[in-house]
């Protein structure tokens, strides 16, 4: 046991490691020109293994992923300060490096498992109490009104693979007959003859995946939807490309469909009150955005006024919100929201680190400096 | 008594060098005093000399051209020029364009040289334009080299066009008689147009005098959508460059305000009327008059004017050539006559690092920003605190390799920062998310000084390998503080890298809520981290001696390199045109001949001079 952990402890194995990082670091800097920011964290940062996907569909393994390189990093720095580092007021600065080291590794992890990330899209005056996450959409279905209550059932995005069926009970039965992470969306000459709603004067087309951006791809599905005896209502084409309601009738009653972005509901309402975009006096060279919003939370009697700027993002229960796009000649304010409940990890973990490379390079410094004079 | 002539030296080498410094022209026109004026351009106040020059710059990435007839122009001559001779100008041969294809669109294919009049292409603007806007359809790093170069051209046309409607519109009569006119003709002219239903009515006379309105009208109101340089300052608020105004725009103003001219409109006209004329005491004395306006007297301006003198005087060129004299007397040095030369050395070295400080404080002052803020500013930067490092390391040691590596350092970074400085403005205003001066003075400075570090170290490990194996030099003496050197910079710079880096990453989570994205430039910063540590832990493993520390340390030349400019460059192609181009180029350049000292650095202990001179089984430390 002893002898495993003087091993995992090795300065060899630490080497491996670092050197393991480098390559990936390296690569994942230079496929980002094609493959982009997004998928690259993916494939290469946020993975065991790296894959080298051929043009026939054939994967091979080539490389570990961050994912190992980081454990095997972080096994190694535990062992190394369980076995090799003295527990000693001199090696004070090499232990905070490496117990500070630990703690960035970890908070990195938990930041890739835990971090949601979703925008806040505002006209001005517009007020809402959800975010939207346009990669992972859901599946609405809104059922017929009764007593005046309208039943909105929502089939997380999770729920959407190919093959799979979903139940209403009492109402529907769905099955996913196929699924596109991308499509394009053309109008057909002909009427599609088995598919209803817009599939019967829209083809929807699988094409490859855009990388260049995240979000970017339109993702839609083709489902049947069975009646509770089982008998065949219908094909329905259901698209994020297509911002409308589809009806099915079942039993002369109507029912509505639609796909649409995942939305993330808070407790608290959020109202646009304006946005503006500076330039510098005589040019198109921006200066600043902002938008001015109003928090409305009943719950906790807050009703005030936040201006979201550059370098200024607001911090509000568990959520930031970023000043991240804009559109529709300055009345539209786009802000990004991140919930990362372990967003304070980094910071810790470094201020630990830093005291330690700080504390170490003191006392080499000091070293240094008696054996010279 | 050497001291003397030493200074003696030193002073010729001084007034030699200073004689190398691009100067303005010598002509009776005060163009020194003109080009001081401040003038809004890209966003920030700056002197007229510096506007124009940047625009040349880009146009034809000279600081001159040369007209029709040979004269060789320097940029406010050629600005002056292009106002009051605009059939010279037009046929100047000023664009730069090199790519074949380009040059086949605009049908010139056989042309010999790179540069063309407006006269030139005149016809073939339309299709420009065209192409160019198609070509932005493109994501910008998907364009291969037409459509990057083809949209090159369409600025510079914008830029060509701008800077010709920035002042006034070619007159009539003469500028300031044109004016004149204008402001008497407005109280005429405006009850007409209020029956303008009814122009039947108007008399021969009076429909002249509409006609003449009319053209003088939009000679100025075309200037209002093109102008690139704002010359008219409010005069209430002369600080506040949002009220700074278009001149022609301006003018067209006085038929609302009722208002006289701006006299400062008054006196550009007068001026360029004397300069029409060549009439160059008048010229002369208009300027005078100008600067005793009280509006140029507020701090602002002040500033602008610093500016002006500091472009003249150049400091940070007068460095460079002051480093690289240095440098080539300090090798004489070590064959010959070493106390005299070492003393002219050193009071070269002195002079240029005293100038690059000033050059570094002066740039704070004008810009009002830290010293980094931009890829220029970061060389000039880097070669600085890296000097002051080395100082440190020489004041320990006494060994003038402290010295050496200076020279070296502040001349290449000083070099790059030169060529650097053609790009354009190297005090631009920053773009939203970067306007930041406590970031920029926190993270971007402890970045920056880790980049400092890593090129030292790299630098005094190649000053190792090289000695080592070519010379007898390196004894056991001396290499053992190289190594010490090496290593403590290496440290240092490990220590730098990476507060730097975690402030960027702070950064980042304050404005995009990210604290890491794996993005280009944040990969470069880590990877810079990761070698350091990588070099450490195999020193400290035994894994490597210390001429494999040297070796891995000239690596930290490629890697930081990388991280500063190659990560700038991802997406551009080996094949093609224009600066960024070339300076791929550079870099590949330099990281192969990096490659090639680890190379010669890695041949075994035999082929070492330094090694098999003094105790061929001495392996005690390399």
């Amino acid at each position: 046991m002893k002898k495993i952990l003087i091993e995992l402890s090795s300065l060899k194995l630490a080497l491996i490691g670092l050197l393991g990082l480098f390559i990936i670091v390296l690569w994942g800097t230079f496929v980002q020109i094609d493959l982009g920011i997004f998928y690259t964290q993916k494939k290469y940062f946020q993975s065991l293994v790296i894959f080298h996907t051929f043009s026939n569909g054939i994967k091979i393994p080539i490389f570990f992923g961050g994912v190992v390189w980081g454990a095997l990093l972080t096994i190694g720095l535990m062992t190394t300060l369980i076995t090799r580092i003295k527990w000693k007021l001199k090696n004070a600065g090499l232990i905070l490096i490496h117990l500070g080291l630990i703690a960035l590794l970890l908070g990195s992890f938990l930041t890739g498992k835990l971090a949601q990330e979703s925008q806040l899209i505002l006209r001005e005056g517009e007020t809402k109490n959800y975010s939207i996450n346009r990669n992972q959409p859901e599946l609405l279905i809104r059922l017929p009104q009764e007593n005046n209550l309208a039943t909105e059932w929502v089939f997380p995005y999770h729920l959407l693979k190919p093959g799979a069926h979903l139940q209403i009970p009492g109402y529907l039965d769905i099955h996913i007959k196929s699924f596109y992470l991308n499509s394009a969306i053309k109008r057909s000459i002909i009427p599609n003859s088995q598919l209803n709603g817009f599939g019967k004067h829209f083809n929807v087309i699988p094409i490859p995946l855009n990388n260049k951006t995240e979000g970017n791809n339109t993702i839609s599905m083709i489902i049947s939807i069975y009646s509770t005896n089982n008998t065949l209502l219908g094909n329905w084409v259901v698209t994020q490309g297509i911002d409308a309601d589809q009806i099915v009738s079942v039993q002369e009653k109507s029912i509505y469909i639609k796909l649409r972005d995942q939305r993330i509901y808070t407790p608290y309402t959020i109202t646009l009150q304006d946005f503006s975009h500076d330039v510098y006096p005589g040019t198109t060279v921006p200066k600043n955005f902002s938008s001015l919003v109003t928090i409305d939370h009943p719950k906790t009697n807050e009703n005030r006024d936040v201006l979201i700027y550059m370098n200024h993002p607001l911090r509000y229960a568990g959520n930031t919100y970023f000043q991240a796009s804009f559109g529709e000649k300055n009345q539209l304010s786009v802000l990004q929201v991140v919930e990362n409940p372990v967003w304070l990890f980094p910071y810790f973990s470094s201020l630990i680190i830093a005291l330690g490379l700080f504390l170490q390079f003191l006392i080499s410094f000091s070293r240094f400096k008696g054996k010279t004079s | 008594m050497i001291k003397r002539y030493a200074m003696l030296v030193f002073i010729l080498i001084l007034i030699i060098c200073l004689t190398r410094l691009p100067k303005l022209p010598t002509t009776p026109f005060n163009l020194k005093q003109l080009g001081a004026l401040p003038v809004l351009h890209d966003g920030r106040i700056k002197p007229l000399n510096s506007a124009v020059t940047s625009i040349m710059m880009i146009i034809s990435e000279k600081q001159y051209v040369k007209t029709p007839s040979g004269n060789k122009q320097l940029p406010l001559e050629w600005f002056l020029t292009l106002l009051t001779d605009p059939e010279t100008a037009h046929n100047t041969p000023i664009f730069l364009i090199d790519h074949p294809q380009v040059k086949a669109l605009i049908n010139h294919p056989q042309k010999k040289g790179k540069y063309f009049s407006i006269n030139d292409i005149h016809n073939r603007i339309a299709t420009i334009f065209s192409q160019a806007d198609y070509a932005t359809e493109t994501d910008a790093h998907k364009r291969n080299s037409f459509q990057r170069d083809i949209i090159q051209l369409q600025n510079k046309l914008n830029l060509y066009l701008g800077l010709q409607a920035s002042l006034l519109p070619p007159p009539q009569t003469s500028y300031t008689e044109d004016l004149k006119r204008f402001t008497h003709l407005i109280p005429t002219v405006l009850p007409f147009l209020s029956e303008i239903d009814n122009a039947t009515s108007l008399s021969t006379t009076q429909n002249q005098q509409l006609l003449q309105f009319i053209q003088l009208f939009q000679g100025y109101k075309s200037s209002e959508d093109r102008a690139i340089i704002r010359f008219i300052p409010s005069l209430d608020f002369p600080n506040d460059t949002t009220k700074w105004e278009i001149t022609g725009p301006h003018i067209l103003s006085q038929i609302k305000t009722k208002m006289p001219p701006h006299p400062l409109i008054i006196s550009f006209c007068q001026l360029l009327d004397a300069y029409r004329t060549q009439d160059y005491n008048q010229f002369n004395q208009i300027l005078t008059n100008i600067n005793t306006l009280s509006i140029y007297g507020s701090s602002i301006f002040r500033k602008s004017i610093t500016e002006h003198y500091f472009i003249l005087a150049n400091p940070f060129f007068l460095a460079l050539l002051l480093y690289l004299v240095a440098m080539m007397l300090l090798f004489c040095s070590y064959i010959r006559f070493p106390i005299f030369l070492q003393q002219i050395t050193a009071y070269c070295f002195k002079a240029a690092f005293f100038l690059h400080t000033i050059g570094i404080i002066l740039r704070f002052y004008i810009s009002g920003r830290p010293p980094v803020t931009n890829l220029y500013s970061s060389a000039v930067f880097v070669g600085w605190f890296a000097i002051v490092l080395a100082l440190f390391l020489e004041k320990r040691f006494k060994n003038t390799i402290g010295i050496l590596v200076s020279t070296l350092i502040g001349f290449s970074t000083l070099i790059i920062a030169h060529h650097l400085s053609f790009q354009g403005d190297t005090m631009a205003m920053m773009q939203a998310v970067l306007d930041s001066n406590f970031w920029l003075s926190t993270h971007v400075i402890t970045v920056t000084m880790g980049y400092s570090g890593t090129f030292l170290a790299g630098f005094l490990a190649i000053i190792f390998i090289i000695l080592g194996l070519y010379t007898k030099r390196l004894t056991p003496i001396l290499s053992k503080q190289l190594y010490t050197m090496v290593f403590g910079v290496a440290c240092f710079s490990l220590l730098f890298s990476f507060i730097g880096t975690v402030l960027g990453g702070i950064w980042a989570d304050q404005s995009w809520g990210r604290f890491w994205g794996w993005d280009p430039k944040e990969n470069g910063a880590l990877l810079i981290i990761i070698w350091l540590a990588i070099m450490l832990h195999a020193r400290i493993g035994g894994f490597i001696q210390a001429k494999g520390f040297m070796v891995m340390a000239v690596f930290g030349n490629i890697v930081t390199s990388f991280s500063w400019f190659g990560v700038n460059m991802l997406g551009i192609g080996l094949h093609s045109y224009g600066f960024m181009d070339s300076a791929v180029m550079w870099l590949v350049l330099f990281m192969l001949s990096q490659c090639l000292i680890m190379a010669i650095g890695m041949l075994p202990n035999t082929y070492w001079r330094s090694l098999k001179e003094t105790d061929p089984n001495n392996k005690s430390l390399l």
